[in-house]
C-alpha cells in the first residue's frame, strides 16, 4: 500500500511540477522567426528562417537546434527538422507539414554550452492544397 | 460461451472487487488527466488530458465495445467516487418521473458534442480536464440525492453512447436458465440482498438501473457491472456471447425500457447516434471548414457559433427529418402499410445502429491508431518537466503510430462492416413487421443507407484539417 501511495505521490508530483520547473537562461532566449511561404501549404516545402538571441542581445552561436512542429490535435505526426547554423545566430530549415490545419512551431536542441533549450515560436496555419 | 466459466477471465469477473479493481486503474488515469490538463502543459499533443481523453479513451472505448461490450461502463472513475460519496450519505429521493428517460442525456450528448466542435475542446488541456471534474461532480452530485444509478441511466450522455454502440457487442449478460428464474422468489439480481429483509444494511446490491434479469433483453441500459452475477444466489447469470445487434430487431418489452419501438427517446438517441457520428467526422475534413468560412461570409460575418449551430441543425435535425421520413413515406407506399408514417420510421430506424456504430469505430480508431504511441513522448517530456533533465530520455516526438494511409483501409472496414450490419438489420425489422412486403419495405432505408455509407466513404477520404487555438 505504501509503495501506491509513494507512486500516486510521484504521478502527482510530476504533473504539478510541470508548471513549477525553475527557469534557466535558455528560457529568456530570444528568438524571432519567419516562415517563407508565411501560409505553408500542406505536403510543400517551407523555409524557416530563425534568429536566436542572449537576454544580452548577442546571436546564440553553434547551438544544435531542430524545428519541431505539432499539431493542435492530440496523437497526430509531428514534423521534426534539423535548423543548420548559418551564423551570427541564424538558423534555417526546411518543413514540410504533413497536414492542414493548425500547428504550433517549436524550437528545441541544446546551446553550445550544453544547456536544454525548447521555446514555442509560432503558430501556424496550413493551408489545403 | 459464458466468459464467467472460462480460465483466468471467468475467476477475475466473479471476484467481488473486479469491478473496483477496473475502477481504480480507470481513476488513477483520470486524475493524471485532470491534473497535467490543469497544471501540465498547454499544447494539446504534448500534455495527458488531451491526449489520453480524446485519443486514447475514445479509441479504446469503441474497441472495447466492438470487440467485448460496455467495459467502460463497467470501469466508470465517477461512480467509483460516487460510491465512496455513499459510505457518507445515503440518498433517499427517486428521480423525478417527469424527467426519467433519456431526453436530458440526449441534450447533454448534443451539448458535448458542440461544445467540442466550437470550442475545439481537443486543443484545450485544461477545458479537457475540467469537462472530466464537471462528470465527476455532476455524478456525485446526483447520485447522493437520488438513489439507484440515476445519472447513468438519466443523464450521462457517455453512458448513452455507450449502452447503444454495446447493442452491437457480442457480449450480453443474461440468464443462464430461465427455469431458474421462474421458480426464483426472491429477485436478488434487481433488489439486491440485505442482511435480513427489512434491514438498511445492503450486502450485493442488485441492479442500480432496474434490469430484471429474466425480462432483460440486450445491452441497452447495461452497465456491465455485474453486481447481478454477485447476487444471484442460484449462480445464473452468465456473461454470454450472441449474435450482435440481433437485439435490435426484438420487438418485445424490456425490463425497466418497455419496447423500444414506444420509447420516443430512445428513437431519437439512435438518430442523433447515427447522424452524430457522420457530423462529428465531417467537422474535421478540409471542406467542411471552407463551407464553414464561406457559410460565416454568407451570414455577413456570422461567428463561429451560429454558422456551428446551423450546421448541426441542419445535420442532427433537417438532414434526418428529411431522409428518415421520406424512406418511411415510401415504405408506406410499396409495402401498402397501414402503420403511420412516424411509426415505421420508430421500427425502422433502429437498422442504422450497425452503421453509425461503424463510423464511430473508424473516426475513433484512426486517432488512437495513428497516435497510440504518443502517449511515450509525452511521459518522457513530463518526466523532464519534472526533473530537469531526461531520465526517461529525449522525447521521441515521432513515436506516434501507424501512417494515415495505413489506416484508411480499416477505416473503410469498419464503414462497410456496420453498413452490411445494417443491411441485415433493417432486412430483419423489415422481416419482421412487413412479412410478403419485406423486400419492399426495407428498399427505401437500403437506398438511404448506401447513400449514408457512400458519405461516410467521401468524407474519410478527404484531407483532414486540425484547426483549434483560434488558429
Amino acid at each position: 500500500m505504501m509503495r501506491l501511495f509513494t507512486g500516486g505521490a510521484l504521478v502527482v508530483a510530476m504533473v504539478f511540477a510541470t508548471a513549477c520547473r525553475p527557469s534557466s537562461p535558455a528560457d529568456e532566449l530570444t528568438v524571432r522567426w519567419q516562415l517563407q511561404p508565411a501560409v505553408p501549404v500542406v505536403g510543400r516545402e517551407a523555409a524557416a528562417d530563425v534568429t536566436i538571441e542572449l537576454p544580452n542581445g548577442r546571436p546564440v552561436l553553434a547551438a544544435r537546434l531542430t524545428l519541431e512542429g505539432h499539431m493542435s490535435h492530440p496523437g497526430m505526426a509531428p514534423v521534426i527538422a534539423p535548423l543548420t547554423d548559418a551564423g551570427d545566430g541564424r538558423y534555417r530549415a526546411a518543413v514540410t507539414l504533413t497536414m492542414s490545419g493548425a500547428w504550433v512551431m517549436f524550437v528545441s536542441g541544446e546551446l553550445a554550452d550544453g544547456q536544454a533549450v525548447r521555446q514555442r515560436v509560432a503558430d501556424v496555419v496550413v493551408a489545403a492544397e | 460461451m459464458d466468459l464467467l466459466r472460462t480460465p483466468v477471465v471467468g475467476p477475475f469477473l466473479r471476484w467481488r472487487h473486479a469491478r473496483t479493481a477496473v475502477q481504480l486503474v480507470f481513476l488513477a488515469l483520470a486524475v493524471v488527466v485532470v491534473l497535467h490538463g490543469l497544471f501540465g502543459p498547454d499544447l494539446a499533443s504534448t500534455n495527458f488530458a488531451t491526449l489520453l481523453t480524446w485519443v486514447h479513451y475514445r479509441g479504446l472505448l469503441v474497441i472495447a465495445l466492438l470487440a467485448a461490450g460496455n467495459i467502460f461502463c463497467a470501469g466508470c472513475p465517477f461512480v467509483r467516487v460516487r460510491d465512496w460519496g455513499r459510505l457518507l450519505h445515503v440518498p433517499r429521493r427517486l428521480w423525478p418521473a417527469w424527467l426519467r428517460g433519456k431526453w436530458i442525456a440526449l441534450l447533454l450528448f448534443v451539448a458535448v458534442l458542440f461544445s467540442y466542435e466550437l470550442f475545439d475542446l481537443w486543443a484545450l488541456p485544461a477545458a479537457t480536464a475540467w469537462l472530466v471534474l464537471g462528470y465527476f461532480a455532476a455524478a456525485f452530485a446526483v447520485d447522493l440525492v437520488f438513489k439507484g444509478a440515476t445519472f447513468c441511466k438519466h443523464l450521462c450522455p457517455v453512458g448513452q453512447f455507450n449502452f447503444l454502440a454495446s447493442t452491437a457487442s457480442p457480449l450480453e449478460v443474461q440468464v443462464r436458465d430461465r427455469a431458474t428464474c421462474t421458480s426464483c422468489r426472491t429477485a436478488d439480481c434487481v433488489a439486491g440482498r440485505r442482511l435480513a429483509p427489512a434491514s438498511p444494511v445492503v450486502l450485493q446490491r442488485g441492479c442500480e438501473l432496474g434490469l430484471f434479469l429474466p425480462a432483460k433483453v440486450g445491452n441497452l441500459d447495461c452497465t456491465f457491472c455485474l453486481d447481478c452475477v454477485h447476487a444471484c444466489p442460484h449462480d445464473n447469470v452468465a456473461v454470454a456471447t450472441r449474435v450482435p445487434a440481433l437485439e435490435l430487431i426484438d420487438p418485445s418489452r424490456r425490463s425497466a425500457i418497455g419496447r423500444i419501438v414506444d420509447r420516443t427517446d430512445i428513437v431519437v438517441l439512435v438518430t442523433l447516434f447515427v447522424f452524430g457520428a457522420l457530423l462529428n467526422a465531417a467537422a474535421m475534413i478540409a471542406p467542411v471548414y471552407a463551407v464553414r468560412g464561406w457559410a460565416s461570409d454568407a451570414l455577413g460575418g456570422a461567428s463561429d457559433a451560429v454558422v456551428l449551430g446551423l450546421l448541426f441543425l441542419a445535420g442532427l435535425v433537417v438532414v434526418p427529418a428529411v431522409l428518415l421520413w421520406s424512406a418511411a413515406m415510401v415504405t408506406r407506399v410499396l409495402a401498402g402499410a397501414t402503420c403511420s408514417t412516424g411509426s415505421i420510421v420508430r421500427r425502422l430506424v433502429y437498422g442504422f445502429v450497425p452503421f453509425g456504430f461503424g463510423v464511430w469505430l473508424a473516426h475513433y480508431s484512426f486517432h488512437l491508431l495513428t497516435g497510440a504511441l504518443v502517449v511515450v513522448p509525452v511521459t518522457q517530456s513530463a518526466v523532464f518537466d519534472l526533473l530537469g533533465w531526461p531520465a526517461f530520455g529525449e522525447p521521441r516526438w515521432l513515436w506516434t503510430g501507424l501512417r494515415a494511409g495505413a489506416v484508411f483501409p480499416i477505416q473503410i472496414g469498419f464503414v462497410l462492416l456496420g453498413a452490411l450490419g445494417s443491411v441485415a438489420a433493417t432486412q430483419s425489422i423489415a422481416q419482421r413487421d412487413f412479412d410478403a412486403r419485406a423486400g419492399r419495405a426495407a428498399l427505401p432505408w437500403l437506398v438511404v443507407l448506401a447513400v449514408l455509407t457512400a458519405a461516410a466513404v467521401w468524407m474519410l477520404s478527404q484531407p483532414m484539417e486540425m484547426r483549434g487555438m483560434g488558429l
